[in-house]
């Protein structure tokens, strides 16, 4: 198919980039005050990213709850990291979002008395979270943002920001974006009053068997000279394969109803770091545990679901995002529940909104004009221990509230001026990839490449200078590659502009990790085994600078705001480095 | 190269549901409007397609490698064979 040289130019209010839960719901909102409210996503949405074929758990606050005791946990299990009034809107916010879910006819689990039926989410013993069909979530969401008039409009790859004054980073302001249409190549122009980054998570294309969650809004954010913020803190993952070649796709839901992890000897090995949560220990403890099982001679390491409430079966089933997918029930396993199964998790770029774009309550990024919703925003609700559930209603809340914010500060302003040379250059940036010459790699193995970098995950939970420093020269050396990269069509376009922003991001990733030089919760360095209070407990945040260079800075964290205040400065080894070096007393690390 | 999905074509009804419905674009059409799996390369696996095609036409297996992970218990050589037995829960 010819690719199409045409030029289409739209405006908009409010545009939104990305089709997930943040931007869905950052549609929803915005369109009940605003109109020309325009919602683009590069795939389809509902069908597009880590919403949909997320685990569908959502932390579930109720009537009957006393917040106060959900906050006190979720800001202790933080580390006090955390914006605490954020934390107090996330739950009031969704409170509302369970209630629209339910007045929708969203199919969430019930118990036999028609309640919604609630557990524990993971790392919590208040925070609970309810279960549903994320898929059929978003087919609901996306039939009741056209129902209230958003324009969506599918298959349109955002490659940049436009700004008011046609510089990376702007002094100006953003006034909308540019891109193209993944099937025809058309390009496009969107001119818009707001504009909200809702592009969902970072992680490397192979990783997840979510391959389009590439850092776009991210990238582009912070060319555009929005402030990233806490990188380091984007290491993540789960416990992801069974048999090293099967998706598991419920850690979370399954170890609330029972499921055990155990070594080669039958040993449940959680129970020497956390006595009370055992697996339900926040991801970092369990899968720096499984390291240790495995580096010292007692793997594999095995899921055991023998043991779970009956209940977990009925509701696979219920809430299967597709038939097939659920490798459970796939009839291909040995039978789940007569046999422990071999698991193991990825840990690498996942950064699933505890690492992000800075906003404030309302969601505004440090860029006037600009704001960011859900996994592509840092979680400030939660400091640095996201529980299950909770980037999920991250999303919902900060697309609720970005949706309103957005929609009546367009409403009083005027649609901002762009300087036509900077558009052209950007849209002739977009597409120059089609014309050049062929180059030393194909996209395909640039992404080949930057999936190596999460290879191990012994290697990726334990941080060193050493590491992250090849890290960084692998990611900035793809992110070169994609400059003498040729594009061979507009599919292999999209991939190129996506091995860009991932390319990007990695780099600032480990640059970000680089810069801090001591170990806190997840984030483990073996050259910094120590949290250090004193010198870390802040927002730490990157912006770039006139030449390109990322500018690191460490924001005070105004507890003199908030109601509940740390005991007192730590300074000793971190929870993850103790375990490492088997001085880890689970009575000093709650 | 081996592909994760598949299409019958003498079932497919061209209806297009798999192009709307595929996150990473791995469909196209043939002239008669038929889908065909144009880039085998990128399919994640997520069965969003086998799901949405109303006739049954399209089929992911999950045993197809996936070259960009590596189990680390090839990485470090360690046997899964057979599962332990488990000691009952303490």
């Amino acid at each position: 198919m010819s690719i199409s040289r045409d030029i289409a130019t739209i405006e908009a209010n409010v545009l939104i980039i990305g089709g997930g839960f943040g931007g869905i719901w950052t549609a929803l909102r915005a369109s009940e005050i605003a109109d020309k409210v325009v919602l683009v996503d590069k795939a389809f949405v509902s069908r597009s990213g880590a919403s949909t074929m997320s685990g569908g758990v959502t932390n579930a606050p109720m009537d009957e709850d006393d917040l106060q005791t959900w906050v006190d946990e979720i800001v202790v299990r933080g580390s006090y990291m955390c914006n605490q009034d954020w934390t107090w809107q996330l739950l009031k916010l969704q409170r509302e979002r369970i209630r629209d879910f339910e007045r929708w006819g969203v199919p969430i689990v019930r118990d036999a008395d028609g309640r919604i039926k609630r557990f524990l989410s993971r790392g919590m013993v208040t925070v609970r979270c309810l279960q549903y069909n994320p898929k059929k979530a978003m087919e609901i969401l996306r039939a009741r943002a056209l129902a209230q008039g958003v324009r969506i409009l599918d298959r349109l790859f955002i490659t940049d920001l436009l700004t008011t004054d046609g510089r990376y980073p702007t002094r100006g302001a953003v006034a909308g974006a540019v891109g193209f249409n993944t099937r025809s190549g058309e390009r496009v122009v969107v001119r818009s009053r707001t504009t909200v980054i809702a592009t969902g998570m970072t992680s490397m294309k192979g990783t997840h068997r979510v391959d389009n969650t590439t850092g776009d809004g991210m990238a582009m954010g912070y060319r555009a000279g929005g402030r990233l913020c806490d990188l380091e803190f984007g290491f993540g993952g789960t416990f992801t394969h069974l048999m090293k070649d099967y998706s598991f796709t419920n850690y979370n839901v399954s170890v609330a109803h029972g499921a055990r992890l155990i070594n080669r000897h039958g040993e449940r090995f959680m129970e020497q770091y956390d006595p009370v949560r055992f697996e339900r220990s926040e991801l970092a403890r369990v899968v720096a545990a499984f390291t240790k099982e495995i580096v010292e001679g007692r793997g594999p390491v095995y899921v055991d679901l023998r043991h779970v409430d009956p209940s977990y079966w009925d509701n696979l089933h219920a809430v299967s995002v597709s038939k097939g997918r659920n490798i459970l029930l796939a009839g291909i396993l040995p039978d789940p529940r007569a046999h422990p199964l071999p698991i193991e998790p990825t840990w690498g770029l996942w950064n699933g909104s505890r690492s992000g774009l800075k906003i404030d309550i309302d969601c505004h990024t440090t860029v006037p004009g600009l704001f960011a919703v859900g996994s592509a925003a840092k979680n400030d609700a939660t400091g640095t221990h996201a529980s299950a559930g909770m980037p999920t209603a991250y999303c919902y809340t900060t697309g609720y509230r970005a949706g309103e914010t957005a929609a009546r500060e367009a409403l009083e302003s005027d649609l901002p001026l762009v300087e036509q040379p900077a558009v052209e250059m950007l849209l002739q940036g977009a597409m120059a990839p089609l014309d050049r010459p062929a180059g030393a790699l194909t996209v395909d193995q640039i992404h080949d490449r930057l999936a190596t970098l999460e290879a191990s995950v012994v290697d990726s939970v334990r941080l060193s200078a050493g590491r992250l420093e090849l890290f960084a020269s692998v990611a900035a050396e793809m992110r070169a590659a994609v400059d003498k990269t040729k594009a061979l069509d507009v599919h292999d376009l999209v991939k190129l502009h996506e091995a860009r922003n991932l390319a990007e991001c990695a780099l600032l990733v480990y640059q970000s990790s680089l810069d801090r030089t001591e170990s806190r919760e997840q984030f483990y360095r073996e050259d910094y085994p120590n949290t250090d209070d004193d010198a870390w407990f802040c927002w730490h945040g990157v912006t770039r600078g006139e030449r390109g260079e990322p500018i690191f800075d460490r924001e005070r964290i105004p507890l003199e705001n908030f109601a509940m205040q740390p005991p007192h400065p730590y300074k000793g080894r971190s929870p993850i480095a103790a375990m490492m070096d088997g001085t880890f007393d689970p009575a000093h690390f709650t | 190269m081996t592909s994760a999905v598949s299409i019958q074509t003498e079932l497919c009804n061209g209806c297009g549901a798999c192009l709307q419905s595929c996150p990473t674009d791995v469909f196209d059409r043939r002239p008669d409007g038929t889908a065909y799996v144009r880039y085998p390369q990128d399919c994640h696996v997520c069965f969003l397609c086998q799901d949405d095609c109303p006739v049954g036409a399209i089929k992911v297996d999950y045993k197809i490698k996936n070259n960009r992970v590596q189990s680390i218990y090839d990485i470090l050589n360690i046997p899964i064979d057979g599962p332990p037995e488990p000691k009952e829960p303490s």
